[in-house]
């Protein structure tokens, strides 16, 4: 067991992360996921260490959960600047994995009234990957991008009443990003191009809820998980380009560069009608507007080589989910699920790293119980984002175009994401 | 088989991902009121698509006219064929050289260097014919109608190459020999590029086009293409300022960055060549008056002692001048003017008038002065009354020649020199040009109006660049080398410049003639290429 959980972790540590709004990437479990992604005032899980600590100590017995979402995602581009416009890009983004990872163990074994649980959780919540097609039109905005981050989350919960229970994460965060744009100058043979790659410093955080469950039918939950800034110091700066050219872009730079993870608070609840169907609701405010500006400091500027700082002026936004379960018999249940992701950013603000856009998420799976052990859950999330178009005039009012400063961080044109994402968990109870 | 079966997962899911990414629709390109069927380019080395200094393979594919007829051809324009020369570095005007690419060495850095030009170019390809770009380097707008201008002798080589029958038909006459539906015209650029290159010097063939027989040609080549096609469609381009491009631009008047002791050295060379010739001017002179001063007393007092023996006043004058002539008189007054030049006062009027004429000749720009930090070039002018010396510093406005760098005259030694005529547009030169462009221009915006033809404003949008502009996060100006849009002969564009101009050519031709033609993603063209 021992063995596969690490070899589990070792390749998913190297393999790449994507997105959902922004760059958050909810998919911490597939019951959940197929369920619009309803997770706070569902009946727990292991992955109640993620979606709500405090419903952990409602679990019935030890268990381990592993699961990936790889996601299929796509963003097109159209160049709607001018009106006979025809010109068209897209992502050729490689299929990243997000998972997780989630223990919790009942020390006392299988008691029903037992109060403490504990948990460890090992997840994605946060990531984007973007790779434009090669010489797109936005070369020298970005080519492409790999933001990733992993949080490791010890947890403990405590079961106040028999309807009540408590929980509390501590949240330790590493990660890592690759930034890859080209530099407007071609030799006979190359496109000379700069690439920011740099881990980030860990960072700490938490993640705390309340879980209520005053009958058989009804579950209600409130969870709060902290922001977190992740920030590279002395991250590299390299620069392809021929040795002439080492006076404009020095050779062994650095930077470093932080970008916040928003804090999320989420209320939901679940109501089990009878045997067959079960109905959940949530909302989750994200605290996007602690990202005001992507800022890059260059520890060597040159004359064409100057810091970044660039607005992003993100916004809060309250997500609602809905979703629906009809379970047939005890071993089967069949799920679907819609949440609505509105865009964090408006025109102006829409970046090819993450091209802000209202997503519309119609999600949909099963879970089938092998045995009292073993169960499985599947879901497929279909993500569409609104066609968004941003003007020029946009980026201008944003600053995202500075021609003063001779800076442009957004291209003028039409946005349009969708991505496919299945999905699978696998949990053994023990 | 079940591994088999678990191949097709991740096959279903790419298609599945395919068939819910929903594309952007993009408008279908329109020809609005335009008949596209025959698109005939007129134009220069611009149309023709030199650049670097050559006419070669690679910047003739991008040329603006066959960026525009690609971009037609969205709309269902018919085949542009161009004359196009072999794959290599093509040739230049002057045909030992192709074209020009950029090289770096440890000592001068990065510099344009001239590759071989290859003279196969010149070998006909009228065979080939019939072409829709019918663009010459070199053409003026008279050679249009010239039937001379592709003649094998005395005719222009590049023209010749493609020409039907050399000598004998004018590119108009290719022209309206394919009845064009579809034409744009950008001419005129060389009627004034040629005197600016020769430094407004004026050798023969090289004046400015007068403004009578530049406006006879436009008429003449839109009567041409009417009479050919009399509902033909068409879009003109004006003349954009070509003192401002990099050509002109790239030396700064005041390129002379100098220490405190570089001016000192340089104010003292000047000064050794200057002043002892100024001193000896002046010592002429005031002797000069000295001399005559003294003749003239001695002659009056002469004349007086002669009236005063009572002769007539004509007779005195005449004794008189015969007796100054005389060897003891001569030598007398020679001996006189020396003491009167040797005078003290005399030698003090000297050094206040040499110091004067310094001063003046200072004061005037004419006398270079150096001092710390940028100081003005010097420049040869015609020796007149008014600039004794045929110096004088460069003023503001008044244009370097990019070819002064490459002949070596801005060298740590000999940037201090005075450089000559041909290398420089001055004042009046620089007015006499921007004169004859808007009256050009006049021209060729009343031509537009007149005949309901598209007018594309060129040189609003070279303005534009010349403040620089941003785009796709890149900056475009009118900068040698540094600024992406002209490309190594300082006076043509890279292929991305041309992505540019043709992207104008196209938003005048949708706005006149209620066209959708899509414009170029410029961000596809090259631009100048960098050493490894």
């Amino acid at each position: 067991m021992q063995k596969i959980f690490l070899s589990f972790v070792l390749f998913f540590c190297f393999s790449s992360i994507i997105w959902a709004g922004g760059y958050q990437v909810v998919l911490q479990g597939n019951r959940q996921t197929s369920l619009g992604n309803n997770g706070v005032g569902l009946r727990p899980d292991a992955s109640s260490i993620f979606w709500n600590p405090g419903g952990l100590s409602f679990m019935r017995n030890s268990s381990v959960m592993l699961g990936t979402n790889p996601i299929f995602g796509t963003v097109n581009y159209a160049a709607t600047d001018y009106f006979a416009n025809t010109y068209t890009a897209t992502t050729d983004n490689p299929v990243s994995t997000p998972f997780h990872v989630f223990a919790n163990f009942k020390p006392s074994g299988k008691c029903d009234n037992c109060k403490w649980q504990f948990g460890l959780g090992i997840y994605t919540p946060f990531g984007s990957s973007a790779k434009w097609e090669d010489g797109w039109r936005g070369q020298y905005i970005l080519q492409s991008i790999e933001l990733q981050s992993i949080f490791f989350q010890p947890t403990v919960s405590y079961k106040i009443t028999n309807s009540l229970g408590i929980g509390a994460g501590f949240v330790y965060a590493i990660g890592k990003v690759n930034l890859q744009k080209n530099i407007p100058i071609e030799t006979t043979t190359t496109q000379l191009f700069a690439e920011l790659d740099g881990k980030a410093e860990p960072a700490l955080g938490f993640n705390v809820g309340l879980y209520f469950e005053p009958n058989e039918k009804l579950s209600l939950g409130v969870n709060y998980r902290s922001g977190l800034t992740i920030e590279v110091k002395n991250g590299d700066a390299l620069f392809d380009v021929p040795s002439y050219l080492y006076d404009n872009f020095p050779q062994n730079n650095t930077f470093s560069a932080s970008l916040p993870l928003p804090a999320n608070l989420a209320l939901g609840l679940s109501y089990q009608a009878n045997m067959h169907w079960m109905f959940a609701v949530e909302a989750i405010l994200t605290k996007w507007s602690d990202y005001e500006y992507l800022d890059i400091d260059f520890t060597t500027n040159t004359a064409v080589l100057n810091d970044i700082h660039s607005p992003r002026m993100y916004e809060d936004k309250w997500i609602p989910k809905f979703g629906v379960e009809y379970k047939p018999n005890e071993d089967f249940a069949v799920r679907a699920g819609f949440y609505y992701d509105p865009a964090p950013a408006g025109p102006g603000y829409i970046t090819p790293e993450t091209p802000s856009a209202n997503r519309y998420s119609f999600t949909g799976g099963f879970g089938y119980r092998f045995s009292q052990k073993m169960n499985l859950d599947m879901s497929l999330l279909y993500i569409i984002g609104e066609k968004t178009e941003q003007t020029h005039q946009d980026l201008i009012n944003a600053g995202t175009y500075d021609a003063a400063k001779g800076t442009q961080d957004a291209l003028e044109g039409t946005y349009r994401f969708s991505a496919i994402i299945p999905g699978f968990s696998l949990s053994y109870n023990f | 088989m079940n591994r088999n079966k678990l191949y097709f997962i991740p096959l279903f899911l790419a298609m599945l991902v395919q068939a819910c990414t929903p594309e952007i629709e993009v408008p279908k390109p329109s020809a609005g009121n335009l008949d596209l069927s025959k698109y005939v380019a007129l134009g220069d080395s611009y149309a023709a698509g030199y650049a670097d200094g050559a006419l070669y393979l690679d910047a003739q594919k991008n040329s603006y006219p066959a960026l525009i007829a690609q971009q037609l051809a969205t709309a269902g324009a018919g085949d542009f064929k161009q004359p196009l020369v072999p794959a290599g570095n093509g040739v230049g005007s002057n045909p030992s050289y192709g074209k020009a690419v950029l090289s770096y060495s440890e000592s001068s850095g990065l510099l344009p260097s001239f590759t071989e030009g290859d003279l196969n170019v010149f070998n006909s390809v009228a065979a080939e014919g019939p072409f829709q770009n019918l663009g010459v380097p070199g053409a003026r707008s008279f050679h249009l109608l010239a039937p001379e201008f592709g003649a094998a002798n005395g005719g222009n080589p590049f023209y010749t190459r493609f020409c039907a029958n050399p000598g004998n038909v004018s590119i108009i006459n290719e022209a309206t020999a394919q009845t064009p539906t579809f034409f744009s015209l950008w001419i005129g650029g060389n009627d004034v590029l040629g005197y600016a290159l020769d430094g407004g010097a004026d050798t023969p063939g090289n004046a400015i086009t007068p403004s009578e027989i530049f406006d006879a040609s436009i008429d003449g080549i839109i009567a041409n293409m009417q009479a050919a096609n009399p509902t033909v469609s068409g879009v003109i381009g004006n003349i954009p300022d070509i003192t401002q491009i990099p050509y002109f631009t790239t030396v700064p008047w005041n390129a002379a960055e100098l220490t405190a002791e570089q001016a000192q050295l340089a104010n003292d060379t000047y000064k050794a060549n200057i002043e002892p010739s100024v001193h000896m001017a002046v010592e002429a002179g005031v002797r000069e008056t000295v001399e005559a001063g003294v003749y003239d007393n001695v002659y009056q007092l002469m004349v007086a002692q002669f009236v005063g023996f009572g002769y007539s006043d004509s007779i005195a004058m005449a004794l008189a001048d015969a007796t100054i002539m005389q060897p003891l008189w001569t030598d007398s007054l020679a001996y006189l003017s020396d003491s009167v030049y040797a005078d003290v006062s005399t030698q003090m009027a000297i050094d206040s008038v040499f110091l004067y004429n310094i001063n003046a000749l200072k004061a005037a720009g004419i006398y270079p002065q150096f001092h710390e930090g940028t100081n003005a070039l010097v420049i040869e002018v015609p020796v007149s009354a008014s600039n004794p010396l045929g110096i004088r510093h460069i003023k503001e406005g008044e244009l370097i020649l990019l070819s002064a760098l490459g002949d070596g005259l801005l060298t740590p030694e000999t940037a201090l020199l005075p450089k000559p005529d041909a290398y420089v547009l001055d004042a009046d030169e620089v007015a006499n040009i921007r004169n004859a462009i808007s009256q050009y221009n006049a021209k060729l915006a009343q031509a537009a109006n007149l005949n309901n033809f598209a007018f594309v404003d060129l040189d609003a949008f070279f303005k534009s660049v010349i403040e620089g502009i941003l785009v796709d996060n890149v900056r475009y100006d009118a900068r040698f080398v540094q600024g992406n849009t002209f490309s190594l002969d300082g006076i043509h564009l890279t292929q991305r410049g041309s992505a540019f101009f043709a992207n104008e050519y196209i938003k005048a031709i949708n706005a006149h003639y209620n066209a959708g033609i899509p414009l170029l993603n410029v961000t596809d063209y090259p631009m100048v290429y960098f050493p490894e």
